[in-house]
């Protein structure tokens, strides 16, 4: 128990933090009237908000120590603990989480119609549940609040979705089991290779014999490629975004991508080790293929919300790109990454939600001049569109930046296509821009459109501030992370000398600990 | 006395004058009618003076991330850059001022400060992000003409310019990884060896900077966007874009053999199709590239004199090349076109704009007594004196083709020419008098040289005003008038003047037309419009519809299809499920030899 | 008023013949101790009580009283004071009836498991077969108690020869109570067919039994146990055979594939209460009868099944589930899924040691709740005009949001996400499973998880995100809401802290293992 930093703060902030949304829901379940359950809702958000500042006003950043651990009996007969913390890596993520949540609280103001109660409890449970899986340091709760997101999201976009709302929300979910489920198993096989163990500090610092890395790290793989996601399971995310509602499309894209990424620098890094040099290439290629795939893929779509879907397929390939990079650089400019893409992508799809409202269509071109119809608005957008491209002094520039420097590093070729991505990017952001803002006005949508009023401008504004404070002050959040990502590199390179293996070796020892998979029973 | 008021004003030694334009210029939208106009105005002055008081070291060293960003690295060098372009900024805020459009004035702001932070970045991070925003803000100053072929060619523009950044990021990336180090260093270019990442870094940092340099083919955004841009916005991108990547290559690779050939190819280059053009504002773009032409040719010399030629001559180019789209823009202006073709007889209607058009005429032209003399000279003579005679012949040629059009051709077809009775008037006072400011640096600095070369960044032992170089350029320009009359017939702007040129070799004539008509000609339509919609476009709609159709119907489908035969095998159970009583009997019977069998087998 | 606490003690001085004081020598006739003892009699209490009450029922309908509440809390009772017999019973291990009953902490869990079960079935079915159109009949809750007996006695069997008494009892009530539905048509063919396939099956049993003997020599559990570890059978392949019979006896009775082909359409068919009853406690007998045998009887030959029980679970489990998935009928559709259940508690048994029983225990536990609320909803909702169908569910969640929401509840836990019981019932068995290495069937399980998730998961979309006009009329009671939403409870209690619960299972796995 060395590795941890008992509460510096002698008060739960963090179980408090995590719960009070539920306890909010629990409440919300009990009153009737529509408006108070709004209100009582954006009461808790913000309070969450209010009670996670002390994280950070109290958080050690010379430490890569977990803080605030609070430990507790659970389930003795399996010897389980209740146990939660933060470090370096997942303490960005609470902020992000409870900010986000109340910018969903007030875009669903007006936008749900029907069934208000069940949506702002899912949304609030659905909080519960993200803040969980960021902050849990027992696998076993891990997993626990990691489903418990499956549940709210399947509601959120099966009831007050789209058209195509229930396929979309069935293949979600199926798409995000089918890695979960795998995952258990690899959960369990670790719990007993870890020494009958479920502290994720203490399996951490196991050394598991390779041909079980190799197999766990697949099993974990499943389910953290699905989420992020990765470039050949994505095919939920598209759906999934376009169906939900603004609310569901902002928790969607700002905080359950991030899920995979963190459980790959929580879990494969450090336990892993081996089989994360071992697939490291595969895993290069992968990335940089989700960012050109995706980006091209973005071009064509017709639709703004898919659009914006599919730009974030390239994105995310982006933060792979940039954690598999194995240096500092790479894995800050990641994390920063995670945390820039939640804040555009969620601001783009407020945007896009905001005149959906309006106009109640997401085709592209039903829109055009709105220059000079919303103006407002239009400021917004441009703001956004021009962070997604990765403008200098905006936040994603610095992300951008970071995992670039990253990959030029560890491999130039993948880093040379990187930047082909970003061409991409900025084209197809460019290209939107361009067909709805700068256009000749269109007929179609001209007379339902009106500009922001104030709720929404309030929504947006402290998006806008997150942009332009992370592009130029990017210490801010980068001091969080500096020395936890200094440790796990160390970790890493523990174990094993830090050089990766050529493409061939690796095919070859991967085929072959296959083969010891198989027969591992 | 107002120089002293600034650095009082704020008591630090420097201050950064783009900051006047990035940060003054939000308020622009606040402010109403007279006051924002002389809020603008006011804004420009002072960065003027900012550059005026501006003590030669550096300054605005700021800790980011692991990184020293230098904001302020003031030499000789960056400073007259800096004069000139805050000068400009005066010129044409003054000329611009006039304008409703508030976004357009943003536009120009952000556009000016994006230049002056490049010319004083002292790293290349810094440098990367002025360099972008100038892309950023000053495809507004195209956009916001408002007509389909203005956007599309703003988009084609940004497009541009955003390969080329991140080619130069890609090239910075690199040098940071191989030096460790991101402050911008002296990097010559000789030769590219895949092995050596030094050398593929600098290699990839000059595409970055020679795209907006304009080298042909990568130049083909100029004229597309600079002919498309509004009157206002040309002006400005006129002035800015090029120089500022005249400036970084100077700093970075002065001295690389390669920019002599690519800078003379430039220089004529853009005479030649400066001949083919009918659009006034697009044929002074080609005059931008042949200008800069000499610029690099210069630059790729490298000796102290060249670098002093370059840099004088970039000054005075902008100061004539902005008179000239604003006088062209003037007459866009109040006519509503720029067609050679359909314009003519203007002398009548607009003689000040015609005088101040021609003095930029003579300028660009490098007559005596005009400020290109001065300058253009002195790059000339240092090739000279190094002994590039082809490069030397190449700019001649170049400048007495200049001289052609610029100094001839246009005027003559503005403002002498049939007359289309086109009804104009001079254009608004405000336009007028940048006009005039700048027809008296035109003349003043070719006349009042010394000041000019007092700022240059090395000591000049250049005197333009011998008899050598007099008498030669004269000659050269004096054949070329000649020639221009002779032409006239050919030039394909029809011409009233009746004049007897039975003696002229016609034949000779037919094939020079012939040669720049056809295959130059064909040539030139592929590169400006269709280099784009086959090399950039077109292959990447087709790629991305590719991708897509992948997507859809073969990764998304795999997974339905393996749903899909999941429920099939689902409903072919059923067919078990017979509800007969005696066939699940049989399976009952079946399954119990089937366990015996496997209890016999297994163990 | 009688002390319940006394009831051993009475039932001695009743028993062992004491002198009657106005009769001389009639002891030696009173004295039935040569057959039995009191202490046989008081372990079997629970057993008398419950018969009594069958029999009061049956004799309250006689007299005509057709006040469905008075049988049912008549028979619910019974069912009470049988829980206060066993609990004062003691909780040492007894032999009882000369080795006949082995009665101890494993088989008590299994009574508690079934007397609950039964007892919700009677509140359940409160009004239920009025509703169906049936008069309410004594028959009924006495049924339900015989068939209570019948897998007590399977449970706390010693002796082959009673687990086939206790299975018989409990088969032919269930025969009776599917068909109990008398002008439904598919409640009659499916009592028929209940009858015919469990007689087939019940032959089977009976051949294994008998094979056993031949083997052995006794059909006593710690006999066969001596007889296999001195080596003295008869022959192998007889004890093999009479083993993979008896096998399919059970595999029968808990619908395993391929022995589960009547489940589907018994389920159906039944009256909705039943089925829940049906396919929640005599599944737990099943396989508690299952494990005791294999425990007791069969240890040393265990290992040689092990590849037969992996291949059973994998079969079930997936043939359910594929099954289930394009059924239209809810109660086919949770008649696969209990299918594919019984698979996953086929894992906790095959690997047989004191984390897997307890894993089964617990797993019973939990689906014997979510099934009897699932199945509970299920005989709210239905009408006997038309068949129970998804269609139907379409809009229930905006005219009844609670009813739904306890649905969508039971199917979540049903489908195994946390924070249901149901997560953590799964997460036993695969742990178990894991720590003896079954890494591939347990993927093959989660798998089947994730199969399972679509169809659970249909119900919740046709009641909440689809919106029609309501075609169900649910008929919700006081009574019955309640104890829903005490299932409901006991659903996130188990899910969130298990502990107690797995503290009490662990010791009695332990104690019987």
């Amino acid at each position: 128990m060395e590795n941890i930093l008992i509460n510096n703060l002698d008060f739960p902030v963090i179980t408090v933090t995590t719960f009070l949304p539920l306890a909010g829901a629990l409440l919300i379940l009990f009153i009737r009237n529509e408006v108070w359950i709004k209100w009582l809702a954006l009461a808790t958000t913000v309070a969450t908000f209010i009670f996670s500042i002390p994280i950070y006003t109290h958080f050690d950043k010379a430490t890569y120590k977990m803080q605030f651990v609070e430990i507790h009996q659970w389930i003795p007969a399996w010897n389980i603990n209740y146990k939660v913390g933060v470090d370096g890596i997942s303490v960005l993520f609470i902020i992000l989480v409870t900010i986000l949540n109340i910018l969903c609280v007030l875009v669903s103001w007006k936008a749900i119609q029907s069934k208000t109660k069940a949506f702002f409890v899912s949304l609030l449970v659905m909080e519960t549940a993200m803040m969980g899986v960021f902050v849990s340091l027992n696998i076993f709760l891990f997993y626990l609040f990691w489903e418990l997101t499956l549940i709210p999201m399947f509601l959120l976009i099966g009831i007050w979705g789209g058209s195509n709302r229930i396929y979309a929300t069935i293949k979600f979910v199926l798409f995000t089991l089918a890695g979960s489920v795998l995952m258990l198993v690899g959960i369990i096989v670790l719990y007993y290779a870890g020494g009958k163990t479920y502290d994720i500090l203490e399996l951490s610092n196991g050394n598991y014999p390779p041909h079980l890395q190799v197999g766990l790290f697949l099993a974990f793989f499943a389910a953290f490629a699905v989420k992020m996601p990765m470039f050949p399971v994505h095919t939920w995310l598209p759906d999934a975004h376009t169906e939900a509602p603004t609310a569901g499309s902002v928790i969607l894209a700002g905080v359950l991508l991030k899920m995979g990424a963190y459980g790959f620098l929580r879990f494969s890094f450090p336990m892993f080790p081996f089989a994360v040099k071992l697939f490291l290439i595969p895993l290069l290629i992968l990335s940089v293929t989700a960012i050109i795939y995706g980006a091209y893929v973005t071009l064509m779509q017709k639709d703004m919300k898919r659009l914006i879907a599919y730009s974030s397929v390239s994105h995310m390939g982006f933060v792979t790109l940039g954690i598999f990079c194995l240096n500092q650089n790479g894995i800050e400019g990641g994390i920063l990454q995670m945390i820039n893409h939640g804040i555009i992508t969620g601001a783009l799809f407020l945007c896009v939600g905001m005149i959906y409202e309006r106009t109640h269509t997401r085709m592209i071109e039903d829109y055009g001049g709105l220059f000079k119809t919303v103006p407002i608005y239009i400021v917004f957008f441009t703001i956004f569109s021009l962070a997604a491209i990765g403008f200098p002094g905006m936040n994603a520039f610095i992300g951008e930046f970071l995992i670039i420097s990253g990959a030029f590093k560890a491999n130039m070729v993948i880093a040379a296509f990187s930047i082909l991505g970003v061409i991409l990017g900025t084209s197809y952001m460019v290209w939107l821009y361009y067909r709805i803002a700068l256009n000749e006005i269109n007929p179609n949508t001209k007379e339902q459109l009106t500009d922001l009023n104030l709720r929404e401008i309030a929504t947006l504004l402290p998006l806008v501030i997150l942009v332009f404070l992370i592009g130029l002050q990017p210490e801010v959040l980068l001091s969080y992370m500096h020395v936890s990502v200094e440790h796990l590199l160390e970790k890493i390179n523990a174990t094993l000398p830090n050089e990766n293996f050529a493409v061939y070796d690796s095919m070859v020892s991967i085929t072959q600990y296959f083969k010891e998979i198989i027969g591992w029973t | 006395m107002r120089i002293i008021m600034i650095s009082e004003m704020f008591n630090i030694e420097f201050f950064h004058p783009s900051a006047y334009y990035i940060i003054g210029g939000l308020l622009i939208p606040l402010l109403k009618g007279r006051i924002k106009q002389g809020f603008m105005l006011l804004l420009t002055l002072l960065a003027f003076f900012a550059v005026v008081n501006m003590p030669l070291g550096v300054y605005g060293v700021y800790e980011f991330l692991n990184w020293e960003l230098t904001f302020g690295h003031v030499d000789k060098l960056s400073k007259v850059f800096a004069y000139i372009f805050t000068i400009m900024g005066v010129i044409g805020i003054i000329y611009s001022i006039h304008v409703k459009n508030d976004g357009e004035h943003l536009a120009a702001f952000y556009y000016i400060g994006g230049s002056l932070g490049v010319i004083f970045a002292g790293d290349f991070l810094t440098l990367f992000l002025f360099w972008e925003i100038m892309a950023f803000s000053s495809v507004f100053l195209v956009w916001y003409r408002k007509i389909p072929s203005s956007v599309d060619s703003g988009f084609r523009y940004l497009l541009w310019h955003v390969v080329g950044g991140l080619i130069l990021f890609s090239g910075i990336m690199i040098q940071y990884s191989v030096s460790g180090d991101l402050s911008i260093q002296y990097l010559p270019f000789h030769g590219w060896y895949p092995t050596d990442l030094q050398s593929v870094a600098t290699f990839l940092i000059l595409i970055g900077f020679i795209v907006n340099a304009a080298v042909p083919p990568l130049g083909a955004w100029l004229p597309d966007a600079y002919s498309a841009a509004t009157v206002t916005g040309a002006v400005f991108m006129s002035a800015f874009t090029t120089k500022t990547a005249v400036y970084a290559l100077i700093r970075v690779c002065s001295g690389s053999e390669i920019l002599i050939v690519l800078g003379v190819v430039m220089a004529i280059y853009g005479v030649v199709y400066a001949v083919l053009e009918n659009d006034v504002r697009r044929l002074l773009a080609y005059h931008i590239i042949s200008q800069v032409g000499y610029m690099v040719t210069g630059v790729g010399l490298g000796t102290q004199m060249a670098i002093n030629g370059v840099v004088a001559h970039a000054f005075c180019h902008i100061l004539y090349k902005s008179l000239l789209f604003m006088g062209t823009g003037s007459v866009l202006y109040a006519t509503g076109t720029a067609k050679l073709s359909e314009l003519g007889g203007l002398y009548k209607t607009m003689p000040r704009t015609m005088i101040y058009t021609i003095i930029g005429g003579l300028a660009i032209s490098a007559f005596p007594l005009f400020s290109g003399f001065v300058s253009k000279s002195m790059t000339v003579a240092a090739l000279g004196e190094e002994h590039y005679t082809w490069a030397f012949m190449g700019l001649m040629l170049a400048s007495a083709g200049t001289f052609l059009h610029t100094g001839l051709k246009v005027p003559y077809f503005i403002w002498f020419g049939r007359d289309r009775g086109i009804k104009a008037k001079e254009p608004p006072w405000n336009m007028e008098l940048a006009m005039i400011i700048g027809s008296l640096f035109c003349i003043g600095l070719g006349i009042f040289y010394k000041p000019l070369y007092a700022l240059l960044p090395y000591t000049v032992h250049f005197e333009p005003y011998t008899a050598y170089h007099t008498w030669e350029t004269l000659q050269i320009l004096l054949f070329t008038q000649l020639g221009f009359f002779l032409l006239l017939k050919k030039l394909w702007c029809e011409n009233t003047i009746s004049m007897d040129t039975d003696w002229f070799p016609r034949k000779g004539a037919k094939v020079f037309m012939w040669f720049i008509n056809k295959p130059l000609a064909s040539l030139e339509i592929n590169i400006i419009g269709e280099v784009y919609e086959f090399i950039v476009q077109k292959p990447i709609l087709r790629m991305a519809r590719w991708f897509k159709w992948v997507d859809t119907f073969i990764v998304d489908r795999t997974f339905s299809i393996l749903a899909n035969l999941t429920l099939l095998w689902s409903r072919k159970l059923q067919a078990i499920q017979s509800g007969q009583i005696q066939h699940y009997a049989m399976i009952m019977v079946a399954g119990v030899l089937t366990l015996i069998l496997i209890g016999i087998i297994l163990p | 008023m009688i002390q319940w606490s006394q009831l051993p003690s009475i039932l001695r001085k009743l028993l062992d013949g004491h002198k009657f004081p106005n009769c001389n020598g009639c002891s030696d006739l009173m004295d039935l101790s040569q057959y039995f003892t009191s202490s046989d009699l008081a372990g079997i209490a629970p057993e008398i009580i419950l018969t009594i009450t069958a029999m009061a029922v049956l004799t309250i309908e006689m007299a005509r009283i057709f006040r469905p509440g008075i049988m049912l809390s008549v028979a619910a009772l019974g069912l009470w004071l049988a829980g206060v017999a066993i609990a004062q019973g003691g909780f040492d291990d007894k032999l009882l009836f000369g080795g006949m009953l082995y009665f101890n902490k494993f088989s008590m869990f299994f009574d508690f498991l079934y007397l609950f079960v039964g007892l919700l079935t009677l509140i359940f079915s409160q009004g239920y077969l009025e509703k169906m159109g049936s008069k309410s009949r004594g028959e009924y809750p006495a049924l339900i108690l015989f068939s209570v007996i019948g897998m007590m006695l399977m449970t706390r069997a010693n002796d082959l020869v009673m687990v086939f008494l206790g299975l018989e009892l409990l088969s032919l009530s269930l025969y009776v109570l599917v068909g109990f539905l008398r002008q439904n048509l598919y409640s009659n063919e499916s009592g028929l067919k209940y009858l015919l396939l469990g007689a087939f099956s019940t032959g089977f049993f009976l051949f294994g039994a008998a094979l056993i003997y031949g083997a052995t020599g006794t059909t006593n559990f710690s006999g066969i146990a001596q007889a296999i570890a001195a080596g003295t059978i008869l022959s192998d392949v007889y004890l093999y055979l009479g083993i993979g019979l008896l096998l399919t006896g059970f595999a029968f009775k808990v619908a395993l594939a391929p022995f589960h082909m009547w489940s589907p359409d018994v389920y159906q068919g039944a009256p909705t209460t039943i089925t829940g009853f049906l396919c929640t406690a005599p599944k737990a007998a099943g396989f508690g009868a299952v494990l005791k045998v294999f425990m007791i009887a069969f240890p040393a030959t265990f290992t040689q099944w092990q590849d037969l029980f992996w291949v059973l679970a994998a079969l079930t489990m997936t043939v359910g589930n594929i099954s289930a998935l394009v059924q239209s009928n809810v109660k086919r559709m949770l008649a696969f899924s209990s299918v594919s259940h019984a698979g996953y508690i086929v894992i906790g048994i095959l690997v047989q040691d004191m984390a897997g029983i307890s894993a089964v225990l617990f797993y019973l536990v939990v689906y014997s709740i979510m099934n009897l609320g699932a199945f509970a909803i299920l005989s709210m909702v239905e009408n006997d005009e038309q068949d129970l169908t998804f269609r139907q569910f379409r809009g229930l969640a905006s005219r009844n949001p609670l009813l739904s929401a306890a649905m969508a509840i039971f199917m979540v836990s049903l489908a195994g996400f946390p924070p249901s019981a149901g997560f953590i019932a799964k997460y036993g068995l695969f742990s178990a499973a894991i720590a003896k290495g079954y890494i591939w069937l347990v993927v093959i399980a989660v798998l089947n998880t994730l199969v399972s998730f679509y169809y659970y998961f249909r119900i919740i979309v046709n009641m909440v995100m689809r919106d029609e006009k309501q075609i169900l009329q649910p008929t919700t009671g006081f009574l019955t809401g309640g104890v829903l939403a005490l299932l409901i409870a006991i659903v996130f209690i188990l899910g969130i802290t298990p502990g107690y619960l797995l503290e009490i299972i662990l010791n009695i796995a332990t104690a019987s293992s």
